[in-house]
């Protein structure tokens, strides 16, 4: 991610300067503050947003602490402090580790917390919920966001549409009688079950968002209509089986539990409720019956779509060893032929040779000359061919420079979108050509893994370098700049460039580099194989 | 006069045997043999100083044809004529005893020097050559996996280890600061005791008693 998407970035820092000019507008001095600091106080909140993109840790932590300052000085860009920490925190749960999340929620946190107490406000639960709810949420929200329901690879609508309908018959079948009951008008009520009701149609793609929305519908409704709460409920157990059915991580499964039993019990308990521990179980219980379906049914998809791609996966491989053994079958053949028009040359060259070395100089003398220099070149060059067909992992097109073939899969590779930084020693081109190509072949599966797996905008440094040994490559990717759809990976790639390294007698090793990345490090040895 | 016996299938070889050697005017062909079989009856019965034989022949192929010569009669000299230097055949014959070989597109000067160094019981073989054959022929099982050789004095054991780690007998009088001429006579000493033909075999043999190990580092041997 070198500066794609800038203005993106510059249109963040001019949204941030905006909202807090817009909220301190009508400000005049305050106890501390001249009006004329109302600009600079803006710039100070709002710029940094041009780099919460990048660097999303420091900039929370940042507005954290300008929040605290801010309300200790009694200015109004408090508000906006306490709005773009949110937002901050957000991108930070989007983007980056969970040790980092934390700390930026911590320090969120106690600044929401001094921004809410102030003297003469009460302390109560609700303070302390709220400060808590309010760092904990967009940092949630963000982490969720980062790809925890892969992408839904079926075509078919049928179940979204019949969710849909679903929805829509209990939604308006069971409220209809009590749209005009609240306060609100009963086109907003009529409007909202509609809504509602279809939403479970894109329950299955956006399982996050349904769930969120249902719990919002769940919240007004339990304020303003009190009647239509329990379809509220109905939907939010349905949202929340979807989503048990779509997110396979058991971290969020537990949050979406959480958050139902939540839902649940702000849906049933009222005024006079009685909490007893009998109760609570029982709606505990409850709301785990729709994340068990849910978690079957997903479990059940997940088990078929894998025997498909096995059945897929099964399928190649027949077909890849049908190819192997032709393959193999013409090798044999071309390793026939060479040995037999070799065998014949050699018998040819010889005679030639035998009668030059007898003959008189002439012209005689000088087409012989030119039959054995012809044969001999022949048969060199039919010593190299047959050490290609002996040797399959030498390609042709290896034979060309292989420090070009690394350049050239570099520039393909940026091209494609990977910022690529290369770094070729040239002390490198006195290794053995076997190394150097099997290097070159290294850095090109290398580098299409990491587009594969990463995705474009990746940052990838390539480097090959001599070695105590002989060659050293590595390859090291940084976090993907956005959540890629893992593509299906066979593993082949890898297992292969493993084997090659294993016959060198290198070593080679790929995994995880602990900060988000991935990277692949391989050693050749110098010495030529005989 | 030097006399030859050529095997090979290819009467193109044959001819162009027969031609170079009849020109040097100190040799003569005096069998051709089309086969295997027939190389190891014309050695029969002409008793030639040198056989030039090829690999690839129709029914006995080449090397069982060596061996079978060189069971009946262990001092024949046996020069392998071949089309690839890297046929793994060639590494086998060499083995087996042949006293060295010529690729068919060799220089023909060099052909007639390597028939008349054969035929004075020379070695034909670079020292360098040897490594590659012992480690393409010496199996991780037959590393040191017999007694040292019984019969031979401290020095001749010595001069054996060394040629087993592909050492030129130059590099093996320097590093016995002894003269070449030693360092021959004991190579030759050793590998009359022990029945050997030549360089090859005197390498693996080294290899096969532990007097040499696997990395081609010679092994000190307690004294008796």
């Amino acid at each position: 991610m070198r500066w794609r998407g800038l203005p993106l970035d510059v249109l963040l820092a001019v949204s941030g300067v905006g909202l807090d000019l817009l909220t301190t507008a009508h400000a005049g001095d305050t106890r501390y503050l001249p009006a004329e600091m109302n600009i600079p106080m803006a710039l100070l909140v709002g710029l940094p947003m041009g780099l919460v993109r990048r660097r999303p840790v420091p900039v929370a932590l940042y507005l954290a602490g300008l929040l605290a300052v801010t309300d200790q000085l009694e200015s109004f860009t408090s508000n906006t402090a306490q709005i773009l920490v949110c937002v901050a925190l957000g991108v930070v749960g989007y983007r980056s580790g969970w040790r980092a999340t934390v700390l930026a929620v911590a320090a969120a946190m106690a600044a929401t917390a001094l921004n809410i107490v102030d003297p003469g406000i009460p302390v109560v639960m609700n303070t302390w919920v709220y400060s808590i709810f309010l760092a904990v949420f967009p940092a949630v929200l963000g982490a969720y966001l980062r790809g925890s329901a892969g992408p839904l690879e079926e075509r078919d609508v049928t179940p979204d549409a019949l969710l849909a309908a679903g929805g829509v018959a209990i939604t308006v079948l069971s409220t209809w009688t009590s749209w005009h009951a609240g306060t609100q008008p009963v086109w907003v009520v009529g409007l909202l079950a509609v809504v509602g009701g279809l939403s479970l149609g894109i329950a299955r793609r956006l399982p996050g968002v349904v769930f969120l929305l249902q719990g919002a519908l769940l919240v007004s409704a339990d304020t303003y209509l009190n009647q239509v709460v329990n379809t509220c409920v109905i939907l939010t157990l349905i949202a929340i089986g979807v989503f048990a059915m779509r997110v396979t991580s058991w971290a969020w499964t537990i949050v979406a539990y959480a958050a139902g039993c939540m839902l649940t019990a702000i849906a049933v308990v009222g005024e006079e409720t009685q909490t007893t521990p009998f109760r609570v179980g029982i709606l505990m219980t409850l709301v785990a019956t729709p994340i068990a379906i849910g978690r079957y049914l997903g479990m059940r998809q997940a088990a078929a779509a894998a025997e498909r791609l096995r059945a897929e996966e099964a399928a190649r491989a027949a077909v890849a060893q049908v190819r192997a053994d032709q393959l193999a079958e013409r090798e044999r053949i071309a390793r026939d032929v060479h040995d037999i028009v070799a065998h014949h040359v050699g018998a040819m060259v010889l005679r030639a040779s035998a009668a030059r070395y007898t003959a008189p100089d002439g012209p005689v003398a000088d087409a012989l000359t030119d039959i054995r220099e012809t044969g001999h070149q022949v048969l060199q060059d039919l010593r190299d061919l047959l050490d290609l067909l002996r040797d399959p992992e030498r390609q042709p097109d290896l034979l060309a420079n292989p420090a070009d073939v690394v350049r050239e899969s570099a520039e393909r590779m940026a091209a494609a979108g990977l910022v690529v930084d290369l770094e070729l020693d040239p002390a490198t081109d006195r290794a053995p050509l076997i190394a150097r190509a099997s290097a070159a072949r290294i850095v090109q599966e290398g580098l299409t893994n990491v587009l594969k797996h990463a995705g474009p905008g990746t940052q990838v440094r390539v480097s090959v370098t001599p070695s105590a040994e002989g060659l050293s490559v590595r390859i090291r990717n940084g976090r993907p700049p956005t959540v890629v759809e893992r593509l299906p990976s066979s593993g082949r790639g890898l297992a292969g460039m493993r084997e090659r390294v294993r016959t060198l007698g290198g070593t080679l090793t790929a995994g995880p580099d602990g900060e988000g990345g991935w990277l692949l490090a391989a050693s050749l040895p110098a010495r030529s194989v005989a | 006069m030097i006399r030859v016996l050529v095997a090979d299938d290819q009467a193109l070889v044959r001819a162009g045997v027969r031609m170079l050697l009849q020109a040097t005017g100190d040799m003569e062909v005096v069998g051709e043999a089309v086969d295997g079989a027939e190389a190891v009856r014309l050695a029969e019965r002409h008793l030639p100083d040198v056989i030039l034989m090829d690999l690839r022949m129709p029914r006995v192929d080449g090397l069982e044809a060596i061996k079978r010569v060189l069971a009946a009669r262990p001092g024949a000299r046996i020069v392998v004529l071949t089309t690839f230097a890297e046929d793994a055949n060639v590494y086998a014959a060499l083995r087996a005893g042949a006293v060295g070989f010529l690729v068919k597109d060799d220089e023909p000067e060099r052909m007639v020097d390597a028939v008349r160094r054969a035929a004075a019981g020379e070695q034909l073989l670079a020292p360098s050559v040897l490594r590659r054959v012992v480690e393409r022929f010496l199996d991780a099982e037959e590393q040191a996996a017999a007694p040292p050789p019984a019969g031979l004095t401290e020095r001749e054991l010595e001069v054996l280890a060394l040629v087993g780690t592909g050492l030129s007998n130059a590099e093996i009088a320097e590093e016995l600061h002894v003269g070449v001429t030693t360092v021959k006579t004991h190579i030759a000493a050793a590998m009359e005791k022990l029945g050997l033909r030549n360089r090859i075999q005197a390498a693996v043999v080294a290899h096969r008693t532990g007097l040499v190990d696997a990395s081609f580092r010679p092994v000190r041997l307690p004294r008796p």
